[in-house]
């Protein structure tokens, strides 16, 4: 390709990307801890235990990769089953609020700490504990301190993988550390120990490291108070974790969880909550904090149990005011749009809490932090609150299956018609695909595709204003998104809009045929 | 400033830009015009023309705010500068080169096994090979191949050496090859 052709085409890619790499607004690889020079750790005493750790999981991995048969990479065309987004299962409740037990997550477990990493189950803590251990063995907290340690604190280190349920191993940690006189030694405990309050989303503990002295001096008293509080909020002790089997993970959520939280309890617990300490490194490092950063969120508000659902539903939908005032108004009051995503984030935490880790609950939350589209998260949390009413706890999004789809054409149809109007609204923005995962259309699933190409084609030959038009561009371009073909982006793009807006018809046709590849079928 | 800052502050200029007021460009050129120049310096080497090519970006968002209304002002703004000193550089490129902007485009050439013909699929594989990277993967691919840095530069800004960024940036790129080879793209 002609390298200039190349060089226009590079300049559409995300803004995410642009922002994160950009000098001022991006982020300084030199600041982060990983970006160290090694001598510096080496020289931290700690070091050659962990680089002996670290190269005997490196052998680990090697030789459990060496086994591991390369997973195909989807072909973007033509059309393939491959393409399709996994499903849920469909046979009972439990378990399709269950991650089912497949080779992929026992690969997981496996696998080396990244930034990516999240351990949101107790059973997983437990079997990395090890790992944990030599992480906060081989913590450099002298770079930590010398540089500013609040900042230092809100940027990236293994330990956070961990989650709320590394907080026991922690203490435990500290806690074989008791008797301890060495100033040096109590100043990396209590380094640890504060990153023990951030994994529990508890982040004011500021000043016990603005002054240096506070490390050796409150310690213990700290971890104590830390205590309490692991009991409080119903997380295991170290002993209690230690003596208590683990749930199966064959047990519906209803039987792994202990919550008797009332809902005086769960608001209060809600209006607490610091979620500004999740969204602190969101913008513009936009790709680093999906899973990780989100996880990590999502297991401190679900260790209130699923049980407490329906009370974070009614917390959410108690905020229509906050939706009306944010997302319907053209010129939102900006102070609100903390409360707004603080709303959706609940909303992704509480599908999160029913086994539901979808592109659309993800990115209801943008990698920047604010909301995309202007998806209702009441409307949506009315939804789910109907559905765990009428059905008990199991996820009502994506169908799962094609009669399930057909059951609820109506609903398919309805919302095309609701939601259609939203889409000139999206591309009047910045036009890129994650703009369109946020799309109540999206999240049907691909059995709905049928009905939404059967919608689409009842339009042929109508006389149509061209918001019309772009509006059945768009839901072409959103049915290819389900069936997982996210390639059509270009049609959107300014530059080429011709395409989706004036005549949706043929390639509505076009899909319609591969949908047989699908086990589909076009309902017209 | 963090972002919310800057998100307000963005909000805040296109909303004279909405208002049809003209200290929109002012404010632009004071929050952007740095930002803007360096762009456009990366690829035309020349300030005169880096400048008459900012000048017609602050034109071009004048012109499309509204009906658009960026989601970032910043990347936006850089779009619309990067994409204008690119065809200024076009029209340039047979009486002025620029050696380090010849260097990144071969090699990214290099790297791309598709047709002129399968141009617009492009954005999105690379959207999709950025999400696949890590982020310091990507810090340095877009640096160099987006802000256009020189290698000497990139490894001053984040305190790597010369050699490592090259090294880094040279198996991004055979990652890239790769990512488009097993989609089915073959020059």
């Amino acid at each position: 390709m002609n390298p200039m052709l190349i060089a226009e085409k590079l300049t559409d890619i995300d803004d995410r990307y642009i922002l994160e790499s950009d000098p001022v607004t991006g982020v300084i690889l030199k600041n982060r801890p990983h970006a160290r020079p090694l001598s510096r750790f080496l020289n931290s005493g700690l070091g050659a235990a962990v680089i002996s750790g670290a190269v005997a999981l490196g052998v680990l991995i090697f030789v459990v990769l060496a086994g591991r048969v390369s997973p195909e990479t989807p072909p973007v065309t033509p059309l393939d089953s491959t393409d399709l987004p996994p499903v849920m299962e469909t046979d009972t409740d439990s378990e399709a609020v269950t991650e089912p037990e497949t080779e992929e997550n026992t690969q997981e477990e496996t696998e080396a700490i990244t930034e990516d990493t999240v351990i949101d189950t107790p059973e997983e803590a437990e079997a990395r504990k090890d790992e944990l251990i030599a992480i906060l063995d081989g913590l450099d907290y002298k770079w930590n301190i010398l540089n500013d340690p609040s900042y230092y604190f809100d940027q990236y280190t293994p330990v956070k993988a961990f989650g709320v349920y590394g907080v026991p191993y922690m203490l435990d940690y500290i806690m074989e550390h008791e008797g301890e006189t060495d100033a040096e030694e109590l100043k990396r405990l209590g380094v640890i120990l504060h990153f023990a309050y951030h994994n529990l989303g508890i982040t004011d503990t500021s000043e016990w490291y603005r002054k240096e002295n506070h490390f050796s001096q409150d310690v213990f008293v700290n971890l104590q108070a830390l205590m309490q509080h692991l009991q409080k909020n119903g997380l295991p002790s170290p002993e209690e974790l230690s003596k208590t089997k683990t749930p199966s993970t064959e047990d519906a959520p209803t039987e792994n969880t202990t919550s008797n939280l009332s809902k005086e309890d769960v608001y209060k617990k809600l209006n607490e909550f610091n979620f500004e300490y999740f969204y602190s490194d969101w913008y513009p490092t936009a790709s680093s904090i999906s899973d990780k950063e989100l996880h990590n969120a999502f297991a401190v508000i679900s260790s209130l149990g699923v049980e407490t659902i329906p009370y974070i539903l009614e917390y959410i939908i108690n905020s229509q005011d906050i939706y009306n005032a944010v997302a319907l108004s053209p010129n939102p009051d900006y102070a609100l749009w903390g409360e707004y995503r603080d709303r959706c984030f609940l909303l992704s935490a509480a599908y999160h809490m029913l086994g539901v880790d979808g592109h659309y609950s993800i990115h209801w939350i943008s990698p920047d932090g604010y909301v995309q589209g202007r998806d209702s998260f009441v409307l949506l949390s009315q939804y789910l609150l109907d559905h765990i009413e009428k059905n008990g706890l199991r996820p009502i999004y994506p169908f799962i299956s094609a009669e399930e789809a057909a059951a609820n054409q109506d609903r398919i149809t309805r919302q095309l018609e609701d939601t259609s109007s939203d889409f000139k609204w999206y591309l009047s923005h910045d036009l890129t695909d994650y703009q369109f995962d946020a799309s109540l259309v999206t999240v049907f699933g691909p059995y709905a595709v049928p009905y939404i190409l059967d919608y689409i084609l009842s339009h042929e030959g109508q006389p149509l204003t061209p918001d019309e038009e772009l509006n059945l561009g768009v839901l072409l371009h959103l049915s290819y998104r389900m069936l997982g073909v996210e390639t059509t982006a270009a049609w959107h793009m300014p530059a080429e809009p011709v395409e989706s807006t004036t005549d949706p018809f043929p390639y509505a046709r076009e899909l319609a045929a591969h949908l047989s590849e699908y086990g589909l079928e076009a309902v017209s | 400033m963090n972002h919310v800052d800057e998100k307000q502050a963005d909000g805040r200029i296109i909303d004279l830009y909405f208002a049809r007021d003209e200290q929109a460009i002012t404010e632009t050129d004071r929050r952007y015009g740095g930002f803007c120049l360096r762009l456009s310096l990366n690829i035309l080497e020349d300030r005169q023309d880096a400048e008459e090519c900012v000048n017609d970006t602050y034109l071009k968002a004048w012109n499309s705010i509204p009906p658009n209304r960026p989601h970032s002002l910043r990347a936006y703004l850089g779009r619309i500068v990067r994409n204008l000193s690119l065809n200024r550089y076009k029209a340039n490129r047979a009486a002025r080169r620029n050696r380090e902007l010849e260097v990144s485009l071969e090699e990214l050439g290099d790297c791309i096994p598709m047709r002129d013909e399968e141009a617009s699929a492009l954005p999105a594989l690379l959207n999709q090979f950025l999400a696949s990277l890590t982020q310091e993967e990507r810090i340095l691919f877009c640096s160099r191949y987006w802000h256009g840095n020189a290698v000497r530069d990139i490894a001053k800004t984040h305190g790597l050496t010369p050699k490592a960024v090259t090294m880094r940036l040279s198996r991004t790129r055979e990652k890239l090859k790769a990512f488009l080879t097993e989609r089915g793209y073959r020059v």
